[in-house]
């Protein structure tokens, strides 16, 4: 037997010295057999249930040929047939036609060879040969361009195992006998030719396996003989092969993507991503996929879902701003489309001000930080707008109670360029004014935000993306004073891959925050009332992967910041109101940066990455010099410095760390821990208990000095049943230094000397997050509980600059308890059901200690800032999201949620206030959504 | 100059959207701190008696704060003159005769608890005269959408630094019984069991007070804060001190307001603009941060104890001015009156089963029988209206009518009710 089995590898062997396709070379077997068989005798022959091995031999017996083959092959089948003079060639033919066997005729030595290996290419459509093993030995490689790792898992349902032929390795040589070969090769994707990495091929029976590298090679130490290995890679049709093993050689893996229509695609770029990722504190979050969770209003809002995550809240259901592991809400970096983005919410936070459709999600940083990122002290939230649809123009919208919604997707060239253009608004407007309520009748309430994206794959090695964006909320209750603010950004982003190991992005940004007041009474102090902030920033980053163990992430940044910190002009001719303008202020930011990814073993990896920060404030400006050692006021300026335009007036900076590592105990399961520091140089002044939209953004100056913060966490992370299940717990403790807040009843709008009003203190938090996340099957969602402090000091050695005698006290957004529960069962693919569940501890008040009489009314006294807390909160919404039928011709794809916001109706306490009225104290609490507010949105796709 | 945004209406309307703002019964969850001193200390250049009212912290359920006695309560100038105040009734020190205190000196409050504690303020001075110059009542509708009377007053001052102002103010108004007549209860008998033994007795007489027109007062219990802080000029020019609705009875017929203008230092300003901050609801989404005010007072041997109240030294001016309803609203129809005089009341004099039964040979009434008419008198809900003329007759249910007058609320009928039918010195009719 084994003379047989060598020969075919002969042949095999030597007809891939005609070309890679093995098209051709099945076109050449065919070609031959039947030319050779042109030369030889006829044979006659009567065969009725005869075994397959007996007509074989009776050939061979007939004729000069000796017919190799397994005796296994032959025995199983048994063939009904005349012939009468007929070719060998057609009677074997007719006599395998049944059989799974192949034949192969070798004319000069007169053999004749069965191959049982003709069934799978038999049934494969035409064009399909392409996708067929290659037997090759000692062919080098091709140099195949990196390619991207697979992005999307096809949840293939179409499972069965294809059947290949026994492929046999090497020509076995008596003198070089072993126990076992290596085999070596390459897998490759069928359809496209790119090589396919991280494919785990595993020996049955056995616990080797191997996993190919970047390029696809791989690399096997195989019993000689008879072994199957299958392999497994995400994207690719999971297959089995028999090879038998000869001696050293290689096989290369033609394999197939999953080729059936796709039930649902889901987003597993890196399943167990959490587990392997070096850095802390990270989460991430998918536009598309929280659409199911039932929010207020129906309104989609990824913003809304991260409040739902450990570490993430706001101080209340009405509260703009997000409190990101006990930091204020001034210390996130928000970045759409790599520019900041100032006000990301919509009429108190309870909307996003981004379109859901044109958002395809974001990454939150609330532990380490990436090194890229810089200026604040606590979180990142970079969110990222889609990509428009390249080959045909889409769109999607939502029509709610309150908002609709429009995104296009506009193929500029096919496969390379779009637009992407969302437009949003609301017409809460309506609601106002159908209400029977006369005062009512001059308020509105409106809002808006509109996005345009650009992108263009110029090349494998370019990219060009734009974004511009604008938002504006205008709000009046009474008839005479209209508020509204805006956010408007723009963004350039070049991406370019140098080679196949460097890449880099250039990024450039503005972005402008501004609010107004405009106010138009009955007396003569009509004015308009402005605010703004505009930065601009260049960025330039790169990324170098070295080598297996070294991945550097290395950049630099410059930020140029114009402030108006406000104005006031008279409305009107007959105004009295003498027109202010506070002087502007600039500033130039910059940082340079160095990170390295560094893969000290499978295990063990790091990140590690240094930052330099550097903030000058500059002319032209005056500023104050206080005396030392007496509080700031009017009785203690020493005198006012005047700057000229572009003179430095102040520079700070310093280094940041951002060290990260983890140690994997198996591939499931990881401990990590990280340290960061930073340095924030702008600040958000307000003098309210949660963020109002009037809220101003000082940059440092001479005597407002940046924030700083620090931050360690240590987690474990592990993954259940080939990540279905996440699980993490990770604990953090941070301190923040020079944060400010202000003396109470601080004047701080208009106010040209804020630093009077300011103060700067320090801030600790710590907490336990824990995680758990279902990411697949008919029940997703997570479940996520934190315990967390929030607590602030301000202290001085004079009273008037103490808040809480010096000692720390609970901030507005301490709550120590929060539990958080989403979830979503899917019944059919049509129909789901979503709920929303959270519970947290009450938020801290100040609380009166008693009640005074003055001037005839009655007042209540304050003492300690924040030492009652209003009940716990709680609330759990439902949802119920109906998809439209999955016909393939229709005009739409619909999706309709209905759900109720508050299910329970709690009225939870959002703030309590004390009101005098008619000289008499009134208690009074407020709320937000105090009973169960049901809507229906609905969604089209197209 | 700041615009409060008033949310609390939308929000309330808007409750199936947005939330509301409901009263609820406040406790006081600290231990209260006995120490807080309340100092109401507002002193001005006015050559008067000067009053300042001590008290202490209370709480929330206690109606009235705790008067603070036997204090020694002086204000000292620069050249250690004292001027001392006397204790007239708990709480209430003033000064023994007119003090006149003067531009340009600095001046302290000292206070010396019976607790051994001892409070100085900081040195005020007062600041220039400003006097109120003219003064109008203008009808417009306000930034609530609501129709009425702003009282505005302009103040002149030839200074350059900002003016902050405090007012207060004293209106008063006529008053106008609807329902007025010219004959009031006179024997109201009941004692059912009294010497003449006829019984529950009600009379009625020609009036001996007069009760058509009365006069009521007011006085202002809010803040009304005014600067000239982002004007023009550091005048103020057109202020409104006080809106009253065009249903507000008080200006009916004629109402006359005396507008006092404290014109007080920076920082007092900054204090009472703080304590007006956190006693207004600003926002439902939005509200300021509440806590320790500043004050000008300390406790001289500690810092932690809390003292709350102002030494606010101001210079003073002040306004009174008139006007009429058809001023300002001709041939329009007045603003209800106070109360609804529509009903007309049949109290019987003897309630419905009412007897009498004999015990021990005694008579007595059952139970808690009483006369409508009579506790109704009594109590100042009734006043005469009319004769009831079907009073003893059958009526469909086959029960005796059992009142004898028709009466009105007594304030439809007797103005007196809401004011005094005496007329103030200062008014002047038309």
């Amino acid at each position: 037997m084994h003379n047989q089995i060598e020969s075919i590898a002969l042949i095999g062997n030597r007809t891939c010295f005609f070309g890679r396709s093995f098209l051709f070379f099945f076109c050449l077997c065919w070609f031959s057999s039947y030319v050779f068989a042109q030369t030889t005798n006829t044979i006659s022959g009567n065969f009725s249930e005869t075994p397959l091995r007996d007509i074989i031999l009776d050939i061979e017996s007939k004729t000069d040929y000796r017919f190799y083959f397994l005796d296994d092959w032959v025995t199983k089948d048994t063939v009904t047939i005349t012939y009468n003079n007929e070719l060998v060639t057609e009677v074997l033919d007719r006599v395998l036609a049944k059989t799974s066997l192949n034949y192969y005729v070798k004319e000069n030595e007169n053999r004749i060879v069965l191959l049982e290996n003709t069934l799978v290419y038999d049934e494969l459509p035409k064009g399909f040969f392409g996708k067929q093993d290659e037997i090759q030995k000692d062919v080098s490689n091709g140099s195949i361009a990196n390619a991207p790792p697979p992005t999307f898992y096809n949840n293939d349902t179409r499972r069965t195992k294809k059947k290949y032929g026994v492929e046999r390795v090497g020509r076995s040589d008596p003198d070089n006998l072993r126990r076992t070969y290596e085999l070596t090769g390459k897998a490759i994707n069928a359809r496209t030719g790119e090589p396919i990495q991280d494919l785990t091929i595993r020996v049955n029976g056995s616990n080797v396996v191997t996993v190919t590298d970047d390029s696809g090679n791989y690399q096997l130490e195989l019993a000689s003989g008879y072994n199957i290995i299958s392999v497994r890679a995400m994207g690719i049709a999971s297959s089995e092969r028999e090879i038998i093993m000869y001696n050293d050689g290689s096989l290369d893996l033609a394999l197939e993507e999953g080729l059936q229509q796709l039930e649902e695609v889901v987003v597993e770029a890196d399943a167990a991503k959490n587990v392997e990722e070096a850095i802390t504190g990270s989460e991430q979050i998918d536009s598309e996929e929280s659409k199911n969770i039932p929010l207020v209003l129906g309104e989609r809002d990824i913003l809304q879902v991260a409040k739902a995550l450990p570490g993430i809240s706001s101080a209340g259901e009405g509260a703009t701003g997000l409190n990101v592991r006990g930091g204020k809400t001034d210390q996130n970096l928000v970045l759409l489309d790599d520019a900041v983005i100032y006000n990301p919410q919509h009429f108190f936070g309870i909307f996003q001000a981004l379109n859901p459709f044109t958002t395809k999600g974001v990454d939150i940083y609330k532990g380490a930080v990436p090194v890229e990122f810089g200026g604040r002290l606590s979180s990142v939230f970079d969110i990222r707008t889609k990509n428009g649809n390249v080959e045909k123009l889409s769109g999607e919208g939502s029509i709610g109670p309150v908002t609709g919604n429009l995104a296009l997707e506009v193929p500029l060239e096919k496969d390379k360029s779009s637009l992407v253009i969302g437009a949003r608004g609301a017409y809460a407007d309506w609601i106002l004014r159908s209400l029977d309520e006369e005062s009512l009748n001059n308020s509105n309430a409106s809002f808006f935000d509109g996005i345009l994206k650009y992108h263009n794959k110029i090349n494998d090695n370019n990219e060009i993306k734009a974004t511009a964006y604008y938002s504006r909320d205008a709000f009046s209750i009474t008839s005479d004073s209209l508020y509204n603010y805006n956010n408007r950004l723009f963004s350039v982003r070049w991406d370019h891959r140098f080679n196949s190991k460097t890449t880099g992005a250039l990024v450039l940004g503005n972005s402008d925050y501004g609010f107004g007041i405009d106010f138009d009474g009955q007396t003569n102090t009509d004015f308009n009332l402005d605010y703004n902030i505009n930065e601009t920033e260049l960025k330039y980053k790169l990324r170098t992967a070295i080598n297996d163990k070294h991945t550097l992430n290395y950049g630099i940044s410059t930020k140029y910041y114009n402030v108006n910190p406000g104005s006031i002009e008279p409305d009107g001719s007959d105004s009295n109101i003498s027109p202010t303008f506070i002087d502007e202020e600039q500033a130039v930011e910059g940082a340079i940066y160095i990170g390295d990814e560094f893969k000290l073993s499978d295990k063990l990896l790091f990140n590690v990455g240094a930052r330099y920060a550097f903030f000058a404030a500059l002319g032209s400006g005056s500023q104050r010099n206080y005396q030392e050692g007496f509080p700031r006021n009017e009785s203690t300026v020493l005198d006012t410095i005047n700057y000229g335009g572009g003179e430095v007036i102040e520079t700070y900076g310093g280094p940041e760390a951002r060290v990260s590592a983890r140690y994997l105990f198996t591939p499931d399961f990881s401990i990590k821990a990280s340290f960061n520091n930073s340095y924030q140089f702008l600040h958000t002044l307000s003098n309210n208990t949660t963020v109002s939209p009037i809220d101003t953004w000082k940059l440092s100056d001479l005597n407002i000095e940046p924030q700083t913060g620090y931050q360690a966490s240590l987690g474990l992370y592990k993954n259940f049943n080939e990540n279905e299940y996440e699980i993490s717990l990770e604990g953090y403790y941070k301190r923040m230094d020079n944060v400010l807040d202000f003396k109470t009843g601080a004047d701080l709008f208009l106010n040209e000397n804020v630093e009077t009003e300011v103060l700067q203190g320090d801030g600790k938090a710590y907490g336990v997050e824990f995680l758990l996340k279902k990411n697949k099957g008919r029940l997703n969602g997570w479940l996520g509980y934190t315990y967390s402090r929030s607590l602030y000091r301000f202290d001085s050695e004079f009273s008037e600059e103490r808040i809480n005698n010096g000692e720390f006290f609970a901030s507005n957004f301490d709550k120590p308890h929060d539990v958080s529960l989403i979830a979503n069962y899917r019944f059919t693919r049509r129909y789901s059901v979503s709920a929303n569940f959270v519970y947290q501890t009450g938020r801290p008040v100040t609380y009166p200690i008693g009640t005074f009489r003055l001037n005839n009314a009655d007042f209540v006294a304050f003492s300690n800032r924040n030492e009652f807390r209003i009940p716990d909160f709680y609330r759990l919404d439902l949802g119920v999201n109906i998809e439209g039928n999955h016909k393939k011709n229709k005009l739409a794809h619909s999706f309709v949620t209905i759900s109720v916001y508050n299910v329970l109706g709690r009225n939870n306490p959002y703030s309590v206030f004390f009101v005098t009225e008619d000289g008499e104290v009134k208690a009074l609490q407020s709320s937000i959504f105090a009973i169960p507010i049901p809507s229906i949105t609905y969604n089209f796709k197209f | 100059m700041k615009k409060k945004i008033k949310w609390i209406g939308l929000l309330c309307a808007l409750n199936a959207f947005f939330g509301c703002i409901e009263e609820f019964e406040a406790e006081t969850v600290t231990e209260l701190q006995s120490t807080a001193l309340v100092v109401d200390a507002r002193v001005t250049d006015q050559n008067v008696q000067q009053t300042i009212y001590l008290s202490r912290l209370f709480p929330f359920e206690a109606a009235d704060p705790t008067p603070e006695p036997n204090a020694q309560v002086s204000i000292v100038d620069d050249l250690d003159n004292v001027f001392g105040f006397q204790e007239v009734a708990p709480g209430r020190y003033i000064t023994a005769s007119a003090v006149q205190f003067v531009h340009d000196r600095a001046y302290r409050l000292v206070i010396q608890t019976t607790d051994g504690s001892r409070y100085s303020s900081e040195a005020e001075m007062l600041p220039t005269v400003v006097p109120i110059g003219e003064m109008k009542a203008i009808r417009r509708v306000n930034s609530a959408g609501t129709e009425g009377v702003a009282i505005t007053l302009d103040n002149n001052d030839a200074t350059g630094v900002p003016n902050f102002f405090r007012f207060e103010y004293e209106e008063t108004f006529k008053i106008v019984a609807p329902h007025f007549n010219p004959f009031d209860w006179d024997e109201v008998d009941d004692d059912y069991f009294m010497n003449d033994d006829d019984g529950w007795e009600v009379t009625i007489a020609a009036r001996e007070e007069p009760a058509l027109e009365c006069f009521a007062s007011n006085t202002s219990n809010a803040l009304v804060l005014g600067s000239t802080e982002r004007l023009g000029s550091n005048n103020l020019d057109d202020f409104e001190v006080r809106f009253l609705g065009k249903d507000n009875y008080a200006i009916a017929h004629r109402y006359s307001i005396l507008v006092k203008q404290y014109h007080h230092s920076v920082n007092a300003a900054s204090f009472y603009e703080s304590l007006s901050n956190f006693s207004n609801v600003e926002s439902v989404f939005s509200n300021v941060q509440t806590g320790r005010l500043e004050t000008n007072i300390r406790d001289e041997n500690s810092s932690e104890n809390i003292v709350l109240g102002y030494f606010e030294l101001s210079s003073y001016s002040e306004k009174r001015m008139f006007f009429n309803y058809s001023d300002l609203f001709p041939n329009e129809p007045l603003p209800p009156y106070v109360i609804n005089c529509d009903p007309v009341g049949k109290p019987p004099l003897y309630p419905p089963g009412f007897h009498v039964t004999e015990i021990d040979g005694e008579l007595v009434l059952d139970g808690n029988d009483s006369s409508p008419l009579i506790e109704g008198i009594k109590a100042g809900l009734y006043g005469y209206h009319a004769e009831n003329e079907n009073f003893g007759k059958i009526d469909g249910d086959g029960e005796p009518d059992r009142a004898p007058f028709l009466v009105k609320s007594l304030g439809c009928v007797d103005c007196r009710k809401f004011g005094s039918n005496v007329k103030p010195d200062f008014w002047i009719n038309e």
